[in-house]
């Protein structure tokens, strides 16, 4: 070592010191479902997609994304080893090192304790490689502490944490890179056993952050004038709806981020996942059941119910907040129902659906709904039923 | 029509004169069936469609169908009382005339027909006439050529319709952008000045080619005959199409990861997931070979999606 004086401090850098650190973690089994007709690897639907057949779908998904990434010399990727990530990054030119180790078979709890190791190292961002279950098992344990982009190679991604492609989750790590800011977005809990029997059972599981390039993505595809992220589009729609609520009116706010924006605007705290009570400003009922909201609608007669349609598959009603039973449904009625969604949400959905399990309820709500997705902003779509 | 350009830019010093808006509206007016009187030469439709927007959103409810592309321009904030779009449902993409008969009066409602994306009429002359009841529209026939069909005779008796055409795509005059709105006595105001605002050569080539337009008839069948050689490619490979009066296709699959392929194999498609309907994208029609080298490499995607598992 060079003499450098008195006084000074030498600080060696590594070449690892100064790249920016992302996890990648890959389920290799997450897909695999989907060609034999399985909806979904969890549990013993794995080993069935097995015996079927079924081959790995995560490597492609995982060297698209290596290949189509720009700031490739800048990042150190700290993989899971073998199947779990390792494999799919040797030799694609990217600088990695492998993290703690896994068995021939790897589970959810592989996920989870990989993704420990990884934060207690210092990533920055997570990439993971799966569907709604491996998004589950990331949030579990990454929460809100850092950022999280999800390449969709499930069966069914309803959570929209994850990036529309692998091209698309590579532009989203760059433009991480580049300092765009973050936004927050849902993970749902779809259960499997009931999707493979044909229903779509789904509830909101919790909220990730994600990198927020919307403008980015958007602006690479068309010229656009929305340049709105995701949060302040949140904002938008809270301002509008604040702009019209009227005094004296129960407003039952469903779950979901969009609606926290709304509570926070009304002046209260909501509840992420429960359905809170909000009268001229003042938090009247929290996490609230069917009775709750019955005895609230007594008291206060004239009620109004903001709900957000869940990401994927459109359900308002019926799926994700049950409390909104076919009951409090009659009793506040079709036209005290506003519909809220930002737009990256609201463009994915082809439909709102509701499935309350009472058909007359179903039948009232059918036709079209205006949903605010902005400030004085709406998009007519048809409910189905 | 490249030679008649190339005499407009002989005097470039000039504007075009009088005389010369005169004949191509002239011409416009024969080639559209409807009377001179009620055509607009512009520069380009979305310079119609921007000062529409602008002028006319104030205190009203601005309606358009979602999804459009080119997006369209939205009213200033705080101008237009709502911006309200409506959204297309597949397979049909048709708007409902109960809605269309429901919507608030007073508005100012902008629909292109066909569509773009999804290639198909989506407004019917009774819809139309619904809306024309107590609201301001305008229909963007960009398309109309492919089409066949148009609502512009509905001017004839209806001051509150603007029906624009381009001859971007038909004419195969992209470049010089010129367009022309025919209009009911609402919208004539705002859109008879902007006739000032075309270049001469575009105004000496648009005449040109409107002297004898039988060569769009022969351009458009011809493309309308490759479009339905590709779709039905398209559906062997188990790939969606859905039925397009244009010069493109609306593309749905199962199968992941086709647009970046492409694009990644130099074939540029428009990829609508991140914005519509998942695994949604849409392909212009062009030269057999082009389309050949398009069908290969999707066969190619499909194929090793399908032994991928």
């Amino acid at each position: 070592m060079d003499d450098i004086g008195e006084g000074f401090i030498h600080i060696c850098y590594t070449t690892e010191d100064i790249m920016r650190r992302i996890g990648l973690i890959v389920n290799p089994i997450a897909g695999m479902g989907g060609s034999v007709g399985l909806k979904g690897t969890d549990g013993e639907a794995y080993e069935r997609a097995l015996k079927l057949g079924a081959k790995p779908v995560t490597p492609r998904r995982t060297r698209d994304f290596l290949y189509f990434l720009k700031d490739k010399d800048e990042i150190l990727f700290l993989v899971a080893p073998g199947k779990m990530g390792e494999e799919y990054v040797e030799g694609s030119g990217v600088k990695y090192r492998v993290v703690g180790d896994v068995g021939d078979e790897t589970s959810s709890e592989d996920t989870k304790r990989i993704a420990t190791e990884m934060l207690n190292e210092g990533i920055e961002l997570l990439v993971f490689v799966g569907g709604d279950g491996t998004a589950r098992d990331i949030y579990d344990v990454v929460d809100s502490s850092i950022p999280v982009i999800g390449i969709p190679s499930g069966v069914k991604m309803f959570s929209p944490v994850f990036a529309t492609s692998a091209k698309a989750a590579a532009w989203l790590l760059d433009a991480f890179l580049e300092g765009v800011g973050t936004r927050e977005e849902d993970i749902l809990d779809i259960d499997e056993e009931a999707f493979r029997a044909g229903k779509l059972a789904a509830r909101l599981y919790g909220s990730m952050l994600v990198p927020d390039s919307r403008t980015l993505l958007q602006g690479a595809k068309e010229a656009s004038n929305v340049t709105a992220s995701v949060e302040e589009e949140k904002e938008r729609i809270a301002d509008y709806v604040a702009e019209r609520v009227e005094g004296g009116v129960l407003y039952l706010l469903g779950p979901g981020t969009t609606l926290r924006s709304i509570a926070r605007r009304l002046g209260v705290e909501k509840t992420l996942l429960g359905v809170d009570a909000v009268v001229d400003g003042e938090l009247v009922g929290a996490d609230l059941n069917e009775r709750g909201i019955l005895d609230l609608l007594d008291r206060f007669g004239r009620a109004k119910i903001i709900v957000t349609p869940i990401g994927g598959n459109g359900f308002i009603f019926g799926r994700g907040s049950k409390q909104f039973t076919p009951t409090v449904l009659r009793r506040v009625g079709r036209e005290n129902v506003i519909v809220v969604g930002t737009r990256d949400k609201i463009d994915g959905l082809d439909y709102l659906r509701v499935d309350t399990g009472d058909l007359d309820v179903d039948s009232l709500l059918c036709g079209h709904m205006n949903v605010i997705v902005g400030y004085r902003e709406e998009v007519v779509m048809e409910v189905k039923c | 029509m490249i030679e008649a350009a190339r005499r407009g830019l002989s005097d470039l010093n000039r504007y075009p004169r009088p005389e010369e808006i005169d004949q191509l509206i002239d011409l416009l007016s024969d080639y559209a069936e409807v009377d001179g009187e009620y055509i607009s030469p512009t520069p380009g439709s979305d310079v119609v469609l921007r000062d529409v927007v602008n002028i006319l959103s104030r205190d009203r409810d601005v309606m358009m169908e979602s999804p459009a592309i080119p997006r369209r321009p939205r009213p200033p904030q705080g101008l237009a009382r709502r911006l309200v779009e409506i959204r297309l449902n597949p397979p049909s993409f048709h708007l409902d005339n109960e809605l269309l008969g429901d919507l608030p009066k007073g508005s100012l409602i902008i629909l292109g027909n066909p569509n773009n994306p999804t290639g198909g009429e989506i407004l019917d002359r009774e819809g139309a006439e619904l809306v024309l009841e107590g609201n301001l529209l305008v229909v963007d026939e960009a398309y109309h050529e492919f089409s066949g069909t148009t609502l512009a005779d509905l001017v004839d008796g209806h001051p509150n319709i603007a029906v624009v055409r381009t001859m971007d795509k038909a004419f195969g005059l992209a470049g010089l952008r010129i367009a022309y709105a025919i209009c009911g006595e609402e919208f004539k105001p705002i859109l008879s000045g902007l006739r000032s605002a075309i270049s001469k050569p575009g105004v000496y080539a648009a005449i040109e080619a409107l002297k004898d337009p039988g060569y769009v008839r022969v351009n458009v069948s011809l493309i309308a005959s490759e479009r339905e050689r590709v779709s039905r490619k398209l559906e062997e490979l188990g790939l969606q199409t859905y039925p397009s009066r244009t010069g493109f296709l609306l593309v749905r699959t199962s199968v992941p990861g086709i647009p970046e392929e492409l694009e990644r194999r130099g074939v540029k498609v428009l990829d609508l997931s991140d914005r519509w309907l998942p695994g949604s994208f849409k392909v212009t029609i062009g030269t057999p070979k082009e389309d050949d080298i398009f069908l290969e490499i999707v066969e190619d995607i499909v194929d090793r999606s399908t032994s991928d598992g």
